[in-house]
């Protein structure tokens, strides 16, 4: 799935992906991995080997440029010629048995000649193509073939690009291929379930991969419940073969596991029957070449369950499903890749589609305020409602692979294409983007009981932790390390996907148990489940990507309660505050939704304004502020484990006071100014709590009374002034 | 004969009369309408503004001596009066201010209230301060 997932992130044309995936393991485009699931072996003949020696060396005579004057060969010759003049084509005839394995070869770059060369052969009639190769050897040409019927064959040889010229030579040789089982445990015709060689669990089968297309089968019986372990040496001790292994049901026909990569090139199934009987197990090579150097082993070992067997089904019925979360109350939600849809499963495994139109849905998390985040494949983080509703969230992520909410409530998403971790708020403000190329990119998060993001590679065989911004290895393992989920000691369950098992970690990345469960087909994602009141339990939970299922490990292996993935953070109320005055009173009341819950409450980053005050036990911003200007801070609402965080911002303006007023009040009119209005005027003078001389002093100097260039024109003004006592008892007048 | 022996002498006694009445000892005298003139005596030379009373009947048209300086004033009653003065003070003539008889300069007071320097500090004594009235 990870390797699909890559690709499809190509598919989708994200911006750096092509050049970051040139760094990841072999992509492939997932309808293409699925065909190649279901392919069905065509049958071969029989096979022996070793090649046989060229008896004769005939050169080439020109004119040979079609079938009707081709220069004749048998097997076993070798033919010389050089390709001259540009564009120029050789042919050559044979004639060959039904069931011949043609092995024709040529040597021209390999051994001096400037010749690209290029081979084609032709059936009987000259014309129709059986097998074209470029390049087999560097840029030298091979073509092995199994000829179905006698006759005469054409092999035709050119240039790359219609290069030739004087001494663009080369020779090619007719070999002939003959099977020889003799030195290994197959017996061919083993080209198909009906002819499978049969062995045993314990046994280690052997045999050869002699020409194209062949593929060997084998049979053998095992009961249900057996976990078996088929393990492919071919590449790892000098074959060739670059092997591909298909697991089939007791019908040979219905594929239930596959393998092209497990250890290198080699090729490893690990699966649990379901039901006594027959299975067939075919190995061929992946490109359907062949050869006596294609040669392998395969080991039919079984496994011994892990503490988490066997597993059961939870929720069925999904496409292929990637990442799960649980809500606080319990119910499972899970991204589905293909199908680009959501998936709601409650606590007794009933699912629903809960969103869909988000594009490849990948990790998906809940935020510290229980809103789902999706990382979609499209470059957006989305956020989606409890009816289901998405909206983008987050689009500074070129290619958001995996999401994580850490103890803080931050958000964290991991970033295939960049190879960096970014870190956004809890109200998604990006804050840091951290660099991991260095230890081979990152693709899945998860957060550990210490509060630190461990994060596995690209390959996904190692596992890091970001400490002060910089990758630490924690440590390394098979490859797929997916999806991994903590326990509350720290114990990573880690699902490996193309090894159809979970396996215990301990928090020093020593494997506590190996399988810790078997009976799971592709696992990618793990998460604890929740009880209805948000507690993390005991349960633990795996998408099957294969099976389209979500399974349950066995909670009687479980030993500890798994480490709850993310926060619920405290949602504080008001969304707003009122502005505020200088000198006037200010009052207004944080508080949080949680029924019952009283916290205590702070500013952890900026400044409230000066002179106003919150009450850390009731949440009561009051006072009055002593500033005008626009203050921006965080409030945290504090209850036992849990807490809130919220941005607010309160712009304290100047009190706007009639000249009039200041005037009168200062020449002894009682009522003019409210005791607000007084206090302003005492902060804007001397602050000495009461309105007086100096205070009203500095108003003047506020307002420009006294400024020199105002003056002029005031003092007219102020000269002028003149409360008629009789006429203005009250608050005064000119 | 004997009538107008009476006639000038009653004319005399009229005369004294009106001469006595119109002395300047002991006669009465005519009402002055004119300015008088606050001045300021300050232990401090960096003053910034004064706010003060002033007690006495008919106060009119206060007006700031220094031109420089900000007056504003406010009658409280028939006779007396608020007033502030902003700006550089300095010892010395203050606020002029017209009354109907300058005459009765002596029966105008002033009382300072409060005192502030020119950083709006407001003075915590007012020892040394006083306002005096005078004719102008």
């Amino acid at each position: 799935m990870f390797r699909r997932l890559l690709c499809l992130a190509a598919i989708v044309g994200m911006a750096d992906a092509g050049e970051a995936l040139a760094q990841k393991p072999t992509t492939k485009d997932p309808n293409q991995e699925r065909a190649r699931l279901f392919y069905k072996w065509s049958p071969s003949h029989t096979l022996k080997h070793s090649p046989v020696l060229s008896a004769a060396v005939v050169n080439e005579s020109e004119p040979n440029d079609g079938p009707a004057s081709a220069d004749a060969v048998s097997l076993g010759d070798q033919g010389t010629g050089d390709v001259d003049p540009s564009g120029d084509i050789d042919y050559w005839i044979f004639s060959a048995a039904a069931g011949d394995i043609l092995d024709i070869d040529v040597d021209a770059s390999q051994v001096g000649s400037p010749l690209d060369p290029m081979l084609e052969l032709f059936a009987s009639d000259g014309v129709t193509s059986l097998a074209f190769n470029d390049d087999y050897d560097d840029l030298d040409s091979r073509i092995q073939y199994t000829v179905q019927a006698a006759g005469n064959y054409y092999m035709a040889i050119s240039g790359f690009s219609d290069m030739g010229g004087p001494g663009y030579f080369y020779s090619i040789n007719f070999n002939l291929l003959v099977c020889d089982d003799s030195g290994y445990l197959e017996t061919e015709p083993n080209n198909e379930a009906g002819s499978a060689d049969a062995v045993n669990l314990g046994d280690v089968a052997t045999g050869v991969m002699c020409a194209t297309g062949d593929v060997d089968y084998w049979s053998f019986s095992a009961p249900a419940g057996t976990t078996l372990d088929i393990d492919v040496d071919a590449w790892a001790v000098g074959s060739s073969l670059d092997s591909f292994l298909e697991l089939f049901d007791s019908d040979g026909v219905t594929s239930l596991a596959s393998n092209d990569d497990f250890d290198g090139l080699d090729s490893r199934i690990q699966y649990t029957v379901q039901a006594t009987g027959t299975y067939f197990i075919a190995i061929s090579d992946l490109g359907g070449r062949g050869g006596p150097d294609f040669f392998y082993a395969i080991n039919f070992r079984t496994l011994v369950p892990g503490p988490g067997d066997p597993t059961t089904v939870f929720a069925s019925g999904f496409d292929a499903p990637a990442g799960l979360a649980f809500d606080r109350a319990g119910n499972l939600f899970v991204a589905d890749l293909f199908l680009e849809q959501l998936w709601r499963v409650t606590p007794d495994g009933s699912a629903s589609v809960f969103a869909t139109g988000i594009p490849g849905p990948l990790g998906i998390a809940f935020d510290g305020f229980g809103d789902l985040l999706v990382a979609g494949n499209d470059g957006i983080v989305y956020k989606v409602s409890d009816t289901g509703v998405s909206t983008a969230f987050l689009t500074q992520v070129d290619c958001p692979f995996w999401i994580a909410t850490g103890p803080d409530g931050s958000i964290w998403v991991s970033d295939i294409c960049a190879d960096r971790i970014f870190r956004f708020d809890a109200f998604g403000a990006l804050q840091e983007g951290f660099d991991v190329s260095s230890v081979g990119g990152v693709s899945f998060l998860a957060f550990s009981p210490a509060g630190e993001l461990h994060f596995s590679n690209s390959f996904a065989n190692a596992v890091f932790k970001l400490v002060a911004g910089q990758p630490q290895l924690v440590f390394t393992g098979d490859q797929f390390l997916e999806g991994f989920a903590f326990d509350v000691n720290g114990n990573l369950y880690v699902p490996n996907e193309i090894r159809g098992r979970v396996i215990l970690y301990g928090a020093d990345g020593t494997v506590l148990e190996d399988p810790f469960a078997l009976t799971v087909q592709s696992p990618v994602a793990l998460a604890f489940g929740r009880d209805a009141d948000g507690t993390t339990n005991a349960r633990l939970f795996a998408t099957d990507f294969g099976a389209g299922a979500i399974v349950e490990m066995n909670p009687a292996g479980i030993s500890a309660p798994g480490w709850p993935v993310g926060v619920e953070l405290l949602v504080v109320s008001p969304d707003a505050l009122p502005d505020g005055v200088v000198g006037a009173d200010y009052t207004a009341l944080l508080t949080v939704t949680d029924q019952g819950v009283t916290p205590t409450w702070s500013v952890i980053e900026g400044a409230l304004p000066p002179g106003i005050s919150l009450d850390s036990g009731t949440g009561v911003l009051g006072d009055y502020p002593t500033e005008a200007g626009t203050f921006a801070f965080r409030v945290r609402a504090e209850s036992g484990a849990r807490f809130g965080e919220k941005d607010y911002s309160i712009t304290v303006t100047e009190a706007t006071l009639a000249v009039t007023d200041v005037v009168n009040a200062i020449l002894g009119v009682d009522g003019v100014l409210s005791p607000d209005e007084e206090r302003y005027l005492d902060l804007l003078g001397n602050s000495n709590g009461v309105f007086d001389v100096g205070d009203f002093r500095a108003f003047l100097e506020a307002t420009g009374g006294l400024g020199s260039a105002a003056r002029l024109t005031d003092h007219a003004l102020m000269e002028s002034w003149k409360v008629d006592h009789g006429l203005n008892s009250g608050k005064g007048a000119q | 004969m004997k009538r107008r022996h009476w006639q000038l002498v009653a004319a005399a006694v009229m005369a004294l009369a009106i001469t006595l009445a119109c002395g300047d000892e002991d006669g009465p005298t005519a009402a002055v309408p004119g300015t008088l003139v606050l001045t300021l005596t300050t232990p401090n030379a960096d003053d910034g503004a004064i706010l003060f009373s002033i007690s006495g009947g008919g106060i009119d048209i206060p007006t700031s001596v220094v031109a420089s300086n900000l007056l504003f004033h406010r009658l409280t009653g028939t006779a007396s009066m608020n007033a502030v003065v902003v700006g550089d003070i300095a010892a010395g003539a203050l606020v002029s201010f017209e009354v109907p008889d300058v005459g009765a300069a002596p029966s105008y007071s002033a009382t300072i209230t409060e005192v502030a320097d020119r950083n709006n500090a407001l003075r915590t004594s007012l020892a040394g301060y006083s306002l005096s009235v005078s004719r102008e």
